[in-house]
């Protein structure tokens, strides 16, 4: 243990001077416009694709570059609120969930910045990030545990399969390379009306290493949400601390793995915004998470495997 | 005159927290309720059910569509992707009426296209059973008599013990039109 400490401390003090630049940095700015400002950056970049949307955004954001009070206008907010709200409800068949969490994220900026008092625009931003977080892990917990294709580890099977993302831990594990190919032609084949398929059945030769592996990121996956939900319930110092650490943990496994930029954002601001005044330094943690998270989108996979 | 005043909006800020929290939970109860009343995906709906089930609309989810003409040939239809997409997200009575009713009144013609219908072997590759010509609602060409419409809804499973893939169909819709 003395060893382990003895580490941190070391890499502690070696980190000190980065620590001591980024605080110099971020201290000019309050609280809810640094919140304010990454938020601007995740719909500039993964808000929605449509002109009633984009434009808005953008207009705020050139008018934020160069002057600063525009992040803290409600009225922008609202009009930014207002944009993601019509765009939700009028395309929610086409819409994914972490934009539904998109828009109440931007009703909740526009919230705190109508509020005059401080401390109200404090604890309104505090409860709304802490509520997003545990309705979102809560309501993966549910959906997985109810769901017959998620519990029986048919889902990440198949997913691995299909989704180009997860090729290389195909790769690492040594599954047959035509094996992808030959499911996604199985699957389209199912689909097809001009196709004829005998009993509408098609063998998969998926070895054990597959299925094994895919039943324990289905065990990981819903263990960790389960997890984060019940720490991140408790309010003390030590179970918030689990909690931040173990959420970096989820993000950096996940998204270097699956690299959902927009949705994995959205979560660092939220755990950012619960944890800067607390926790300052691993409230930096989540700034550099999002830097990785535009690293793991580039294409290192097709360079390594 | 100062609106709200201070007292009120004192109190309006204190409660206005909770908006989120109730508007969130409301979709999200919502999206549950029609996930077992109508068979939402999971993937939609603002449920947080990502990855969460095999039902992706366009990846496990299908719709078949099918007409026939006067000369009895059963011709396979691609058209109305957003209203075929609204069945695979949601399969509920209402969106499959909506698309048959659509299907049945659009004057369909024969295209210039021809649709290879295929048939699937063991070792995964296809061979070809006969051509079809392509209905299409656009254009000049020859209308078609139509006879009959079939809609089929359906979806993928996977069948975890022997590692089959296997499309089943929920829902159909069968109209005639000399009845």
């Amino acid at each position: 243990m003395n060893s382990i400490s003895n580490v941190l401390d070391n890499v502690n003090s070696k980190l000190e001077p980065a620590f001591k630049t980024i605080e110099e940095h971020l201290s000019k700015w309050t609280h809810l416009e640094l919140v304010s400002m990454l938020t601007l950056i995740l719909l500039l970049f993964h808000g929605f694709v449509t002109k009633n949307f984009n434009y808005p955004v953008q207009l705020v954001f050139l008018v934020a570059v160069f002057y600063r009070p525009a992040l803290s206008s409600s009225l922008a907010w609202g009009v930014i609120a207002l944009a993601a709200s019509y765009e939700v409800m009028n395309f929610w068949h086409h819409t994914a969930n972490h934009k539904f969490l998109t828009a109440y994220w931007a009703w909740t900026l526009c919230i705190c910045h109508w509020c005059q008092d401080e401390k109200y625009k404090e604890r309104n931003l505090m409860v709304s990030a802490r509520f997003l977080i545990m309705l979102t892990m809560a309501g993966a917990c549910i959906q997985k545990l109810m769901s017959s294709s998620y519990m029986d580890g048919s889902f990440f099977e198949i997913s691995l399969l299909t989704i180009p993302s997860f090729d290389f831990l195909l790769q690492l594990i040594g599954v047959d390379a035509s094996l992808p190919s030959v499911t996604k032609s199985a699957l389209a084949d199912l689909r097809s009306a001009s196709t004829v398929v005998a009993q509408s059945a098609i063998s998969i030769p998926i070895d054990a290493t597959l299925s094994i592996v895919a039943m324990a990121i289905t065990v990981w996956n819903l263990l960790i949400q389960f997890v984060l939900e019940i720490l991140c319930f408790c309010r003390g110092d030590r179970f918030q601390l689990m909690f931040h650490w173990l959420f970096l943990f989820f993000i950096q496994t996940t998204y270097i793995a699956a690299p959902f930029v927009g949705f994995g954002f959205l979560i660092c601001i939220w755990c950012y915004t619960i944890s800067a005044k607390r926790f300052p330094r691993i409230s930096y943690l989540y700034l550099a998470s999002m830097l990785m998270m535009i690293i793991y989108q580039s294409p290192w996979r097709q360079v390594l495997f | 005159m100062n609106f709200p005043s201070s007292a009120l909006r004192s109190r309006i800020e204190r409660h206005i927290v909770l908006i989120i929290p109730i508007v969130a939970t409301l979709i999200f109860l919502n999206q549950i309720y029609r996930q077992h009343a109508h068979d939402l995906s999971v993937w939609k709906g603002g449920g947080m059910g990502m990855f969460a089930a095999l039902d992706r609309p366009r990846g496990s989810r299908f719709v078949k569509m099918y007409i026939t003409d006067s000369e009895n040939i059963r011709m396979p239809v691609t058209a109305f992707d957003e209203l075929t997409y609204r069945v695979q997200v949601e399969p509920s009575e209402k969106n499959l009426d909506r698309l048959l009713s659509k299907m049945v009144n659009t004057q369909w013609r024969y295209s210039h296209q021809r649709t290879p219908m295929l048939e699937r072997q063991q070792d995964g590759s296809h061979s070809l059973l006969h051509y079809t010509p392509k209905p299409t609602p656009w254009g000049r060409n020859e209308l078609i008599d139509v006879q009959t419409i079939d809609i089929e809804y359906g979806q993928i499973y996977f069948d975890v013990e022997n590692k089959i893939l296997e499309g089943k169909m929920i829902k159909e819709r069968h109209y005639e039109f000399n009845k």
